[in-house]
């Protein structure tokens, strides 16, 4: 036994550094090992560890290449620009109506149906879904809804605010995964509000774009006070696309600008970064500009945009030839029908365009 | 310390001398503390003991020769790009045979690159490894009981216990 070099047993501060490594698939497999280890992947402190490891090593960007028509399709985006297909469990892909409603650490809140009554915790990488209980009353009176998803560290929490629009705000309803229950929510500050349909959420906050007879705002809600905020933006006449960048919520402006010279279409691009002011009296927010470049010439025809690590990400419904040769370095012509996406590298500004495989209409 | 010493000598906890170069002993803050406090001129006959086997000495001692270059004065991206390709030769290793030890000894001298190294190594031979490979490099008993086994299938099928 002295002489044999047989492997130690290593503390279990060592094991649980390399366990966080492991992809979610492993994780799964490894369940089996012992009661220890099926036990230890499910506290929450291994969980956040995995979490922060494997985002922070492993970044992903989930498109949905078929905006608008079922079935659902997602892909998924790995860091070496490789797409993977999600496989969609059989629950939600049966379902005719099935819209993303918003995404946190990797889990995905689903609405099934136009309604938006019947909602969903998806997590893609273990393959659950859970089904989020119903409101009562089913249904805010005449109204439709907008939701918002999102976690906060400080309450170890993920929830799902829900309001009922009918031109004005309706009522609002917050769903806690920790007590599984919906409960009202005060919405007293968003009197005579729209509130836009599309939300994002960064440290504990989820953002909507929202107007306020012809202004256009930025609506927060702080997940673990539970309140709501409205922040002014500097470009009040402009709707704003919403994202984040650099960990903080950002509002990103893009403006075509048509180029005679070139026979392309242009965009101007604005990027600006919520701070807060947290040693201020008076305004509480500020925004910074990152980025500002009139003749971006990424080429897009959608307007959807978004950030991703360093870079722009627009998509596009299908490529178009000419426009390809231009870009050079990737041979896509047989891909005519292939969903795209352009980059442009914040930093760099290089630009790179990929065709999303393994799918086409 | 003397400054005109270039090397020092450990021992290994089977207790064999090794040699290793000042600048590579300083990127584990212990052997740091260690040039700091004992006295390494030639007439001083004190030699440290490291607590790692001599196997696994060999091969730390090699690690830090290696990169104590570019630790200390910092490299270009060419370098950086071959570094990493002698760290993926470098951990060619068994796992129950060298590469525990070697996670063991960069945790207890506080190598920060050499752990994260070894760790990422792991677990990249661990995903393909199976269920009862596992249980023996982590010197693991399956504890679970055939109706928690049979419990388990269902909620995942296809997972195994062997």
């Amino acid at each position: 036994m002295a002489v044999r070099c047989d492997a130690p047993f290593l503390p279990e501060d060592i094991m649980v550094n390399i366990l966080k490594r492991l992809p979610v698939k492993s994780l799964i497999r490894f369940q089996c090992v012992c009661k220890h280890w099926k036990n230890l992947f499910k506290t929450s402190l291994f969980v956040t560890d995995h979490l922060h490891y494997s985002s922070a090593q492993y970044p992903s960007l989930l498109v949905k290449p078929n905006r608008n028509c079922q079935p659902l399709h997602l892909s998924l985006i790995d860091g070496e620009i490789n797409a993977l297909q999600v496989q969609i469990p059989p629950l939600i892909g049966s379902l005719p109506d099935v819209t993303i409603e918003g995404s946190c650490n990797g889990l995905l809140c689903i609405a099934t149906d136009m309604s938006k009554d019947s909602l969903f915790l998806w997590n893609p990488a273990t393959r659950e879904v859970r089904q989020v209980p119903a409101t009562r009353p089913s249904k805010f009176p005449r109204s439709y809804c907008i939701l918002g998803f999102g976690f906060s560290e400080i309450v170890d929490d993920y929830k799902i605010v829900k309001a009922g629009r009918d031109n004005v705000i309706t009522g609002v309803k917050m769903y806690s995964l920790r007590t599984d229950s919906w409960k009202n929510i005060e919405f007293g500050s968003l009197e005579g509000l729209e509130l836009l349909n599309y939300s994002v959420n960064v440290n504990g906050v989820i953002f909507w774009s929202a107007v306020d007879s012809g202004c256009n705002l930025i609506v927060s809600f702080d997940i673990a006070t539970e309140v709501f905020t409205l922040i002014r933006i500097p470009t009040s006449s402009c709707l704003p696309d919403i994202t984040v960048f650099e960990d903080k919520f950002a509002i990103l402006y893009l403006f075509p600008i048509l180029d005679n010279s070139n026979d392309g279409l242009y965009y101007s691009i604005d990027l600006s970064v919520l701070e807060e002011d947290i040693g201020s009296c008076t305004e509480r927010w500020s925004w910074s500009q990152k980025y500002d470049s009139s003749w971006s010439n990424i080429y897009s025809s959608s307007s959807t945009l978004t950030i991703w690590r360093n870079e722009f990400v627009s998509a596009c419904d299908s490529f178009r030839k000419t426009r390809l040769t231009n870009e050079g370095g990737q041979d896509i012509e047989n891909q005519e029908e292939n969903v795209g996406l352009y980059f442009l590298n914040i930093i760099t500004n290089e630009r790179m365009m990929f065709a999303i495989p393994e799918y086409s209409r | 310390m003397s400054s005109s010493v270039e090397a020092i000598t450990v021992l290994s906890s089977d207790g064999d001398e090794f040699k290793i170069t000042v600048s590579a002993a300083k990127l584990s803050k212990p052997l740091n503390w260690m040039l700091e406090d004992v006295c390494f001129s030639d007439d001083c006959d004190e030699v440290p003991t490291i607590e790692v086997n001599s196997k696994t000495l060999v091969k730390v001692i090699e690690y830090c020769e290696k990169h104590a270059p570019r630790a200390n004065s910092g490299a270009s991206d060419s370098d950086a790009e071959e570094l990493k390709k002698w760290d993926i030769e470098f951990m060619k290793m068994d796992v129950k045979d060298i590469l525990f030890h070697i996670l063991m000894a960069a945790n207890y001298l506080h190598m920060e690159g050499l752990y994260d190294l070894a760790c990422q190594t792991a677990a990249d031979l661990m995903k393909g490894m199976t269920v009862s490979q596992i249980r023996k490099i982590f010197h693991i008993k399956n504890d679970f009981s055939s109706e928690e086994q049979e419990q388990l299938r269902r909620q995942h099928p296809g997972c195994s216990f062997d």
